[in-house]
């Protein structure tokens, strides 16, 4: 029996309706933009005919093959996770990702640009993507540095299997991860909370991890657009904000670039952010978690777990590092 | 009247916290952390509710004079007592939230906190500092202190910026300062119309 569930009860589309679905809603919102602003109006005028076809994220069953990468938590329920996230391209509050990326954010077409030191760059849609490996279904903890959790099952393919077929140069040290930035489906590009677009970065060996995943989705179904849709990047051991959503550059560099949260605030946020209890941020203690769902209002927090419960698979990638320096 | 309804009007967000206690109203995937917030930001626009209170009264006597009315009092000053003791109130169960949903009700975790993170250090002297004022706000104390009453009651002044500070800092880890500098905004506004009074007082 495979871990895999295919969603189930009234909430579970037919693959039948879900195509013409996505055509319907996506139609309507250029419609409603067409009649009320001017400016995307002229701009829709001046795009090819097929562009108006791009459409939005609507959750669609994915077969994926069960994995040995499984906690034994119980999963956080589906309706937390697709209505908690951090997506500051969408809004900085909890709520505005799910409010305003699914009728938004247009994944399909979807390209992911892989460049920089690498002997083959390539450029891949989601096909692409899907033949690199088997899309395997991982059950994850997921520690946000704000202090929260989660258990997500992904589904996705480890990211090296992509890091392989570009066949990284030696010179190639880090690789750096650029979400999408397009002022015309992102609202909260408008604040300059961060610097857009979004980038993220990993070692090459951490990069290079069994554990670290290319998700294209959870819960047995293809990301929803508050997620990350379509295609994201999910690195266990590490604060959440390290895994970068809706990817859409990928580059191997040389020297370890500067993140937009290091650029937001450095002393704050660390390269490598591993979930480390031992090392505070400065407005909060990392010793404990709130597990999203788990108990009544009253019930107590967990302690968190170093590299979130990862140690035995990633801590020699840290061996003779001071954790403290290199938060 | 106005004022005497705010009373029931500043507990309602207490009615909703016992409503979220019993599940009946539904705070998303981190109710504690819902709380917490809740219970400051309900204080901190209590706070700066009472601080404007002498500032729109002052507005509204301008507005009258201008218009050529006879200026009556526009009738909040009144309620200037509940509205701070009820920011007071929410800003202790803020407090207590944090004990209990923070810090597992680990009293030591939050005296650690406060002589570490700058931001529960700059919130907990503006909760003393209110409570001192929601301690001498009775008519006995007035009489008792004299003149060194207005003197202690005009640090409300000190604890809006020490409590708009917290909010900063507080925000400052996710570098998003939209909502403190609303805040900010309201009370400098405040506190400029009252700078114009004494010079004013002490020309008639």
């Amino acid at each position: 029996m495979g871990s895999f569930k295919a969603p189930t009860g009234p909430s579970a589309p037919k693959a039948s309706e879900i195509t013409p679905e996505a055509f319907f809603s996506n139609r309507r919102r250029l419609t409603g933009a067409l009649l009320s602003t001017p400016g995307i109006a002229l701009g829709l005028a001046a795009c090819p005919a097929g562009a108006s076809a791009a459409s939005l994220a609507v959750p669609r069953p994915l077969d994926a093959q069960p994995s040995s990468w499984k906690v034994m938590d119980k999963p956080t329920e589906e309706h937390h996770f697709l209505s908690y996230n951090n997506f500051y391209e969408f809004g900085t509050d909890k709520a505005d990702p799910a409010a305003k990326a699914p009728s938004r954010l247009l994944v399909d077409p979807w390209t992911l640009r892989v460049e920089g030191l690498v002997a083959k760059p390539q450029t891949f849609d989601m096909q692409d993507l899907l033949k690199l490996a088997k899309v395997e279904e991982r059950v994850y903890r997921l520690r946000c540095v704000e202090g929260w959790s989660m258990v997500v099952p992904w589904l996705g393919l480890s990211l090296s299997s992509l890091i392989k077929r570009v066949q990284p140069l030696g010179s190639a040290k880090y690789v750096q991860f650029a979400s999408l930035a397009d002022e015309k489906q992102m609202p909260g590009l408008r604040s300059d909370v961060l610097q857009w677009p979004y980038q993220e970065a990993l070692r090459l060996d951490e990069a290079l991890h069994e554990l670290t995943l290319l998700a294209v989705g959870a819960y047995g179904k293809t990301l929803a657009a508050q997620n990350g849709a379509p295609v994201r990047l999910v690195v266990p051991w590490k604060y959440g904000f390290k895994s970068a959503k809706s990817i859409v550059s990928i580059k191997f560099i040389e020297r370890q670039p500067e993140t937009s949260w290091q650029k937001a605030a450095a002393h704050e946020y660390g390269f490598y952010s591993n979930v480390n209890p031992e090392v505070p941020h400065r407005r909060w203690s990392q010793a404990t978690e709130r597990r999203i769902g788990e108990g009544g209002l009253f019930a107590s927090r967990r302690p968190t777990l170093m590299f979130n419960g990862y140690a035995d698979q990633v801590a020699s990638l840290y061996t003779g590092m001071d954790l403290r320096r290199f938060y | 009247m106005l004022f005497s309804s705010l009373q029931a009007w500043a507990a309602l967000p207490l009615m909703l916290g016992g409503l979220v206690v019993f599940g009946v109203v539904d705070l998303g995937a981190n109710p504690q952390e819902s709380i917490i917030r809740g219970l400051g930001q309900t204080s901190l626009v209590l706070l700066l509710f009472a601080y404007a209170i002498s500032p729109i009264e002052r507005l509204w006597h301008l507005f009258a004079e201008q218009s050529g009315r006879k200026a009556k009092p526009f009738g909040l000053v009144p309620a200037r007592r509940s509205v701070g003791l009820w920011a007071l109130g929410y800003a202790i169960l803020h407090l207590l939230a944090y004990w209990l949903f923070e810090h597992d009700r680990d009293t030591w975790k939050v005296v650690v906190d406060f002589f570490r993170r700058p931001f529960v250090t700059v919130g907990t002297v503006a909760l003393l500092l209110m409570l001192a004022l929601g301690l001498t706000s009775n008519r006995f104390s007035m009489t008792r202190l004299g003149p060194n009453w207005k003197q202690l009651h005009r640090l409300i002044g000190l604890i809006v910026a020490l409590s708009i500070l917290h909010y900063v800092l507080h925000k400052a880890g996710k570098n998003d300062f939209i909502e403190p500098a609303a805040f900010g905004l309201v009370a400098l506004t405040a506190w400029f119309i009252k700078l114009k009074r004494p010079a004013r007082a002490a020309g008639q």
